[in-house]
């Protein structure tokens, strides 16, 4: 695989969210806006961009019965440094997702990619599939939150959109909203890989 | 044995470093961290008391059975009125609301912190289509009663809301009874010195 | 006191549903729901997990962290918990109840990254509950996912004899169902 493949994987092809089905938390509760979604996306990335580095970095130094415990100190050390950067810097986003950035720990896609990518690969290549996936999943999150907040709310960016304004389905900002937009999401992108047959 | 020394030191640096590392980011965010918080606590309290331009914390003495709350000083030292935290019971939890009371015991301002009310519904307590006419009755009645009209009160609730409207009019309750259970105390009340 | 508990109770199996309304633990929620028999046992696994994270998280908390002023190790120190505590529990019951193992134990290692259990243990924090009110809200919340997941089993049984768009299968008509399942648990709120 060359470095672009590398890095262009996770957005579409191998997306996170929608083809393999991890993360699936803050993919639905987090996803009401867009200005959410990209927060989470940004401070999910940077988790993984650490991590994925660093666990490629010790690839060869630890040993392989501690691994695990291993990447969740490191993956949750990064996850407490966003959370605290964002609660000082945007303290609006992090009231926002509350709860959601220390849970960035249990992200699977995390510890997935660190366990399945990160072990046995270089650093360089982990940065890319790290840059890659987190990309993938903000693409994801971005492409829920843009039918939820429109639908819901009439609002894109939290800026009005004047057709749909009128008379918002509220229900599409809630958590029902969020479980129907992305089954019919997942359905939509089966539709268009061609995968309906079997 | 050998094996087993290894994997804990290891296991120990990476703490460690791991450690080390939480400690210096708390330090750089802790005070902006806290900054913000009493920024956000300070920018409620001038909008629901705008009177006042100094405040000091009173907390609760033994005496005064519990009740915290925040004392606002115009800027000629003159006591301009209370701020006061209620959270009455909404549709789904808590509703933190912030009242700011002036010295006589009117209402100066109402600021919803946070809810968890329906969107678009219950929410519309923080939006202007409920507070406007609410601040508009507040200053054309001199003692309105804080219920909803189905209750017999007059307020205007919020259509298909009514949990929410009614659990906001409880709230205004709670705080005027607050005010008038630290009423004696007020009197006894002195603005803070220039030390903010 | 009593009151109290009974509203924290209510409100964590039904209004809050940790599933359906807080969007927590839908790995296992979708993953596991396809049949009853698994969906019991991942409910009961979940459940009891839940429980001894939260006694232990609220403990650490309250007894370490805070007091040594070393809040910022939140995070970390309770998903190191909730990761040994899970190997904990898979160990003891092993050993002592091979049954329950033979029923549960595939169950456990998925456990750890089951976001809520790590997602009750900080709310619990966050909404300032003692230990017998953090307690009882994870028992809630632990019987309010149990509940979820089988209804959503039964559900998901009677889908796959049905007639379906080959498109819809699987997990698409399940988080489809999830939706019309949250919507109708949206009915729950007001009750407390």
């Amino acid at each position: 695989m060359n470095p672009l493949q590398q890095l262009t994987k996770g957005f579409w092809k191998d997306n996170p969210i929608f083809v393999i089905g991890l993360g699936l938390c803050p993919a639905l509760a987090v996803s009401s806006s867009l200005t959410n979604a990209i927060g989470m996306g940004i401070a999910a990335t940077f988790v993984l961009i650490g991590s994925n580095m660093m666990i490629a970095l010790l690839r060869n130094l630890i040993p392989a019965k501690i691994r695990i415990p291993v990447y969740i100190v490191i993956i949750a050390t990064f996850v407490t440094i966003i959370d605290k950067l964002i609660a000082a810097y945007s303290p609006a986003l992090s009231a926002s997702l509350g709860i959601f950035i220390p849970l960035i720990v249990v992200n699977c896609i995390i510890l997935g990619r660190a366990e399945a990518f990160a072990s046995k690969n270089t650093v360089l290549d982990s940065l890319l599939d790290a840059i890659g996936m987190g990309v993938g999943f903000t693409i994801a999150l971005c492409f829920i939150a843009f039918f939820r907040e429109l639908l819901g709310e009439g609002k894109l960016f939290g800026h009005a959109i004047p057709l749909f304004k009128a008379d918002p389905a509220l229900i599409m900002i809630m958590a029902p909203g969020g479980f129907i937009v992305f089954g019919l999401l997942i359905a939509l992108k089966r539709l268009m890989a061609g995968k309906g047959e079997n | 044995m050998k094996d087993m020394l290894r994997m804990g030191s290891f296991l120990f640096i990476i703490a460690a470093v791991a450690g080390a590392l939480l400690a210096i980011t708390e330090s750089i965010t802790s005070p902006k961290i806290r900054e913000n918080y009493i920024k956000k606590l300070e920018q409620a309290r001038a909008e629901v008391l705008p009177q006042a331009s100094k405040f000091s914390n009173i907390k609760p003495d033994k005496e005064s059975a519990g009740i915290e709350y925040t004392a606002g000083f115009a800027e000629n030292g003159e006591l301009a009125g209370i701020v006061v935290n209620v959270a009455p019971k909404g549709y789904a939890g808590p509703i933190e609301m912030v009242l700011g009371l002036k010295a006589d015991g009117s209402i100066a301002g109402v600021k919803i912190l946070s809810q968890k009310e329906t969107p678009g519904l219950g929410t519309k307590l923080a939006d202007s289509v409920f507070l406007e006419p609410f601040k508009k009755l507040l200053q054309e009645k001199p003692k309105p009663i804080f219920k909803v009209k189905q209750d017999g009160g007059d307020i205007d609730g919020i259509t298909a809301a009514t949990i929410s409207s009614r659990a906001f009019c409880a709230g205004v309750r709670d705080a005027m009874s607050t005010y008038e259970k630290i009423k004696p105390q007020l009197q006894a009340l002195t603005a803070p010195g220039d030390a903010k | 006191m009593g009151a109290e508990l009974i509203s924290i109770f209510i409100v964590a199996i039904f209004i809050e549903n940790v599933v359906l309304s807080q969007v927590l633990g839908l790995c296992p929620f979708i993953g596991v729901s396809s049949k009853i028999d698994s969906a019991v046992g991942m409910g009961l696994a979940v459940t009891f997990v839940l429980l001894m994270a939260s006694v232990v998280t609220w403990s650490v908390q309250n007894f370490i962290l805070v007091p040594l002023q070393l809040e910022y190790l939140q995070t970390i120190s309770f998903i190191l918990i909730i990761a040994a505590l899970v190997q904990f529990v898979e160990m003891v019951v092993k050993k002592t109840a091979p049954a329950l193992y033979q029923s549960l134990g595939v169950f456990l290692p998925l456990i750890t990254t089951n976001c809520a259990v790590l997602g009750i243990s900080l709310i619990n924090i966050k909404k300032g509950y003692n230990l017998i009110e953090a307690t009882v809200n994870a028992g809630g919340a632990g019987l309010g996912f149990f509940f979820a997941l089988l209804i959503m089993a039964g559900i998901r049984e009677r889908l796959d004899i049905s007639e379906l768009p080959e498109t819809m299968k699987g997990a698409p008509i399940a988080f489809v169902t999830a939706g019309l399942l949250a919507t109708a648990f949206m009915g729950f709120s007001g009750l407390v």
